[in-house]
């Protein structure tokens, strides 16, 4: 019996080292900041000028590369953007990160989704 | 620790599948990059996304998941739908060498000429792409360009395409087309079209896998390459085909497999020159164009009905070595206008040389004209059990074209030199060469209402058991001299003016014996030179029909055979043997069996026939029948 449990524990050794597992996929901007989300039952969706993929939301333009990636590799500033007070004012549409729309007047500390009409943009209220 | 075990199994199984893929989808193909592989996926100017080597616009794409689907490399997998369109899937190693296009059931998939095979390790040794066909539909197809060998994999397909080939193959390369194991399909093509053949393909064709593959031609060829064809493991069903079952050019090698053909139009599997020169036969058949068709194994099962068509035809030469062939002709003959010649059907045909060497023939031909066995060049049987019968009366079209049925025929020079021969014929002759005729060997038992065994030139006897039982003419008739000099012979003449055995004294030839085993019943022809033996004779053949008579060389057994029940027979029993020959009725036949159960090598009981001297002058007179023994035209 132990044999059979050595034989098993073995065979487990090698699909394991192939069976790689890649948790997140690591979006990276021209400005080499990168976003990472989660790749459990992820789509993504193009919309226009945007793509959006899970909580994370990029402008095309911007897009210089997605990989896969066995952590999340997300910059603190990845995918979170600086936006003059001018654009927020412009912000057509807000979301939380639960894609919940949401007025202005409902943010309040943390990272919310913006739309406007230069793009679509990921912003951290402090 | 039974519990221990179980967890650990379950826990492997779980994480083998743990691998994330990503799917970009246009329109009905979906490309799949597992994540192990994907590496960096590039995005360019907010247009388009390259991902290994594959460029997407983005404003196709139709989607982007995440999931965690199996990606097998060098796969392309096709599902047909009946209630929507075809979906593709394609692996992501070779996404970038492939495209698709899907217009309902109608996939086009094309090898770029910049694929020369892909990772050699990852489980395909020649690297190359396999197109995995399943599902059904009633109005769908599969074509197939562009450059470098590949493999289509029937996984449970049913396919018809109302409007052309089920699976039409432009990609010059070779194609292995297989059925994988347990699996049936079933191939359609659409009737008064244009195409080939329901597969068509013009690279060299592997038929291959372990499957059941149906083919139904409404057109044209059930099968069609403009190449090579082998066949390995498959069972292959053509059950219809407005033209032939298989038809191909350069060469056709039948290995192994399961092979039944019915509802012809023509041939069962035709195979001609692509070229105007033959290379003959090369080693493992590297770039030969040859017309040959070589049968090494597998069950063949054909089935003709179509006026002057043959069940196996090649251009070049027919080689069987193996296997198990059951081929039937029913079709009468016709007039062939390109030739200007009446001709009939045949269960195998060669214009060039036949060889057979092995397998288990059995050969019938009921229509006009209809042969088993036709070589326009020469014939050589060194093995295998052939039974054929040919049962048909002859083909007239005109008094001067006309094709008369005959069981084994060759117009080069015939060799037999093994293998276990029984050819009937109920109207011309059983075995018949347009030139020279040799039997030095195997197990021969031809009857026919002509000449049993007929040669347009000389004929010889140096080995082997030989049974020639003519019912209206001779036993053996050489249109040139006649040598027997070995083996063992049992010819049986109608009554006179036929005789036994026959030479062509009109033209000053002979018969020689010189030495084997004989029993002439209707004599020897007139003149004959008996050397190195002594010859004796009986009377009253007749008196024999239906019994056992055993022929003794001094002390020694040479074969017991049964006297058919022929209603016309030559009276006189002309015995020749090297020491001094005794004849015995009533035997009981031992030993080994053979001549279709008719004879014997050994035997015991009896009692002897009262033989005399044999004078030369007291057999048949000259044989009936010039050439060809053309006497039942």
């Amino acid at each position: 019996m132990k044999k059979a449990l050595f034989v098993l524990m073995a065979m487990m050794a090698v699909p394991a080292a192939y069976a790689d597992d890649y948790p997140y996929l690591t979006f990276e901007t021209t400005d080499g900041s990168k976003a990472s989300v989660s790749t459990s039952q992820l789509t993504i969706t193009i919309d226009g000028t945007t793509l959006t993929a899970g909580t994370q939301t990029f402008t095309l333009v911007n897009l210089a590369k997605m990989y896969f990636s066995t952590s999340d590799e997300s910059t603190s500033a990845t995918g979170v953007s600086n936006v003059m007070a001018a654009d927020l004012d412009e912000a057509a549409e807000i979301y939380d990160l639960n894609g919940r729309r949401i007025t202005r007047d409902q943010m309040h500390r943390g990272i919310y989704i913006i739309k406007t009409q230069k793009g679509t943009y990921k912003v951290n209220v402090k | 620790m039974k519990k221990t075990l179980m967890i650990i199994a379950t826990m492997l199984t779980g994480m083998a599948t743990i691998a994330q893929t990503m799917n970009i989808r246009v329109g009905n193909v979906t490309y799949q990059f597992p994540a192990a592989q994907a590496g960096e996926m590039t995005y360019s100017d907010g247009t388009s996304l390259t991902v290994m080597g594959r460029t997407f616009t983005l404003a196709d794409i139709t989607s982007m998941t995440v999931d965690e689907t199996a990606v097998t490399d060098n796969l392309v997998n096709i599902v047909y739908n009946t209630s929507g369109d075809a979906q593709v899937s394609m692996a992501g190693n070779v996404a970038q060498y492939v495209e698709a296009s899907v217009s309902g059931n109608h996939v086009t998939l094309t090898q770029l000429s910049s694929f020369a095979g892909v990772d050699a390790t990852s489980g395909n040794e020649s690297g190359e792409i396999t197109y995995q066909l399943s599902g059904a539909s009633t109005d769908g197809s599969l074509t197939l360009g562009g450059s470098y060998k590949c493999t289509v994999q029937l996984a449970g397909v049913t396919l018809t395409n109302p409007s052309g080939a089920a699976i039409n193959i432009t990609n010059s390369k070779r194609i292995q087309l297989s059925a994988k194991k347990g699996t049936e399909n079933t191939l359609t093509d659409g009737a008064s079209g244009s195409q080939k053949a329901c597969i068509y393909s013009k690279g060299q064709l592997q038929l291959q896998g372990n499957g059941t593959l149906n083919v139904v031609g409404r057109t044209k060829h059930g099968i069609k390459s403009a190449s090579y064809i082998e066949v390995k493991n498959l069972t292959l069903n053509i059950t219809q085909a407005a033209g032939d079952g298989i038809n191909c050019e350069e060469y056709l090698l039948v290995k192994s497999g399961n092979i039944s053909l019915s509802g012809l139009g023509d041939d069962g599997i035709q195979c001609d020159l692509d070229g105007t020169t033959s290379t003959g036969e090369t080693t493992g058949h590297e770039d030969e164009d040859s017309g040959n068709i070589y049968i090494e194994g597998g069950t063949l099962k054909v089935n003709i009905t179509a006026a002057a068509a043959k069940g196996i035809k090649a251009g070049g030469e027919l080689r069987i070595s193996d296997g198990t062939l059951d081929v039937t002709t029913t079709g009468s003959g016709a007039y062939d206008s390109d030739e200007k010649d009446a001709k009939g059907c045949a269960c195998l045909k060669s214009d060039g040389n036949m060889t057979i060497s092995g397998g288990t023939l059995t050969l019938k031909s009921t229509g006009t004209g209809g042969k088993c066995i036709k070589a326009d060049g020469t014939l050589a049987i060194s093995g295998g059990t052939i039974t054929a019968a040919s049962t048909g009366s002859q083909y007239r079209y005109s008094s001067s074209a006309t094709a008369s049925p005959k069981c084994i025929k060759s117009d080069g020079a015939m060799t037999i030199s093994g293998g276990t021969i029984t050819a009937s014929s109920s109207n011309h002759e059983g075995i018949e060469s347009k030139s020279t005729l040799d039997i030095n060997g195997g197990y021969v038992c031809a009857t026919a209402k002509d000449d049993a065994i007929n040669s347009a030139s000389h004929m010889t006897v140096s080995g082997g058991y030989v049974m020639a039982n003519s019912t209206g003419n001779d036993g053996m008739d050489a249109n040139g001299n006649f040598y027997i000099k070995g083996g063992n012979v049992v010819a049986i003449a109608a009554s006179q003016p036929e005789v036994a055995l026959d030479a062509n004294t009109e033209s000053r030839y002979q018969l020689y014996i010189t030495g084997g085993n004989v029993v002439a019943i209707g004599g020897f022809e007139n003149g004959s030179s008996i050397s190195g033996g002594t010859a004796k004779q009986a009377s009253s053949a007749s008196s024999y029909k239906g019994k056992w008579l055993g022929l003794t060389n001094g002390s020694t057994q040479a074969f017991a055979f049964k006297v058919p029940s022929n209603s016309s027979m030559g009276s006189n029993i002309a015995v020749y043997t090297s020491g001094t020959p005794t004849l015995t009725t009533g035997v009981t036949g031992s030993g080994t069996t053979f001549w279709d159960g008719s004879g014997s090598t050994a035997f015991s009981g009896g009692s002897s026939i009262s033989l005399s001297d044999y004078s030369s002058n007291q057999g048949g007179g000259p044989g009936g029948g010039g050439p060809g023994g053309g006497r039942w035209w």
